[in-house]
């Protein structure tokens, strides 16, 4: 670097400065929700091999009020994270081209929305 | 501006190192018309309101890449950018987010010509062959690999929008990794070794986060974010197919 006497404006709060910036905030910190309902699924699991009182005592925790708020708050978040992610696909796709042009971003993004809409149905109607 | 009918406030940062400890914000109005850009907005001022305002610019046709600057907290090309847009309000300029201020309006951007030093933007040959025997042929669908990382003019907009250069700026950043990839992905150059081990580094690719911010505010449209993170895939398959591979992998 030069020896200019140059001011570095400090970065505190840099996520406040753009609407761009907390967008990106919201969009990492649903993963934390994403990471707790991994969580209750490893507990069901591990109440699953403790035994059927256990595991009845997880049922229990899943019926009551407390976790049915919690589970559509982590649904919210899940939900926003799988939007965010497909909106993100492209960036990480390796260009598909088509002769001289690439494929659209909008095709790729709307293709992963069609895939995790398609696999959904099918998990819920086996699942069911 | 012959034609100007409207005043618009335009609050500048200032700071000159020999006086200002920190920098400060004045506002000057500025008459303007419907085609004033913000950059004749500061030619204004400097011409006929404050002498001393220090900015950069050149071609005023968002092709030279010298006059961005932060307008309102948004990076922006100053030729490119208009003042009716912010009427009736008022607009704020910065210098570039993330660059030291040296003064003004005018960063230094040692760091990033350096790195662009680095990454060798130019193409490399093994063996160059003399004019006598022609130009590397390419094909249209070649072009195309590239072609869009090719549009770069190093403005510097995607680092102001990048925050994780902000918080460390040993991330070699967007555009670098942009022109890297523009290299690497072009059909005439033999270079992409020499490269490599720029995009593995901590400091490359595995810094970025995809906030996604540098492709939005790209005047070329260039997808800086793309660049990166289409070569975290290619650093991933590197460090897994060298387990396959002796000389590593043909990421």
């Amino acid at each position: 670097m030069s020896a200019r006497n140059t001011y570095m404006r400090p970065m505190a709060g840099w996520y406040r400065r753009n609407p761009r910036f907390m967008a990106y905030i919201l969009r990492e910190g649903t993963s934390i929700f994403v990471a707790l309902y991994a969580v209750i699924l490893l507990w069901g699991l591990t109440a699953l091999s403790a035994g059927p009182e256990s595991f009845e005592r997880w049922l229990a925790f899943l019926a009551s009020p407390l976790s049915v708020l919690l589970h559509l708050v982590i649904l919210a978040a899940a939900v926003y994270h799988t939007y965010t992610w497909f909106q993100v696909a492209p960036k990480a796709t390796p260009p598909l081209m088509l002769g001289t042009r690439s494929l659209p971003d909008s095709a790729i993004i709307g293709g992963g929305y069609a895939a995790c809409v398609v696999v959904s149905l099918v998990i819920l109607v086996v699942a069911w | 501006m012959s034609d100007a009918r409207q005043e618009i406030e335009i609050e500048v940062l200032r700071y000159h190192p020999e006086q200002d400890k920190n920098p400060r914000y004045q506002t000057y109005r500025v008459p303007f018309a419907h085609d004033t850009s913000v950059l004749q907005g500061l030619q204004y001022i400097k011409d006929h309101l404050d002498g001393s305002l220090t900015f950069r610019w050149s071609c005023r046709m968002a092709i030279c890449g010298s006059c961005g600057k932060m307008v309102n907290g948004e990076p922006k090309l100053s030729c490119h950018t208009f003042l009716r847009d912010y009427y009736p309000g008022k607009l704020r300029v910065e210098p570039l987010w993330h660059f030291p201020i040296i003064r003004d309006l005018a960063v230094d951007q040692t760091d990033f010509l350096e790195k662009l030093e680095n990454i060798k933007p130019y193409i490399i040959r093994d063996e160059k062959k003399p004019v006598s025997e022609g130009v590397y042929r390419q094909s249209p669908k070649e072009l195309a690999r590239y072609q869009q990382f090719s549009q770069c003019i190093n403005c510097l907009l995607c680092y102001a929008a990048c925050p994780q250069y902000g918080l460390d700026s040993d991330f070699q950043g967007p555009g670098i990794m942009a022109l890297l990839h523009r290299y690497n992905s072009d059909s005439r150059d033999q270079g992409k070794d020499q490269r490599m081990p720029i995009v593995h580094a901590e400091d490359g690719v595995w810094s970025c986060t995809l906030v996604g911010y540098c492709s939005e505010v790209c005047p070329k449209h260039v997808d800086p974010a793309a660049a990166v993170n289409r070569n975290k895939v290619n650093s991933t398959m590197d460090y897994f197919l060298r387990f396959l591979s002796p000389r590593g992998a043909n990421s």
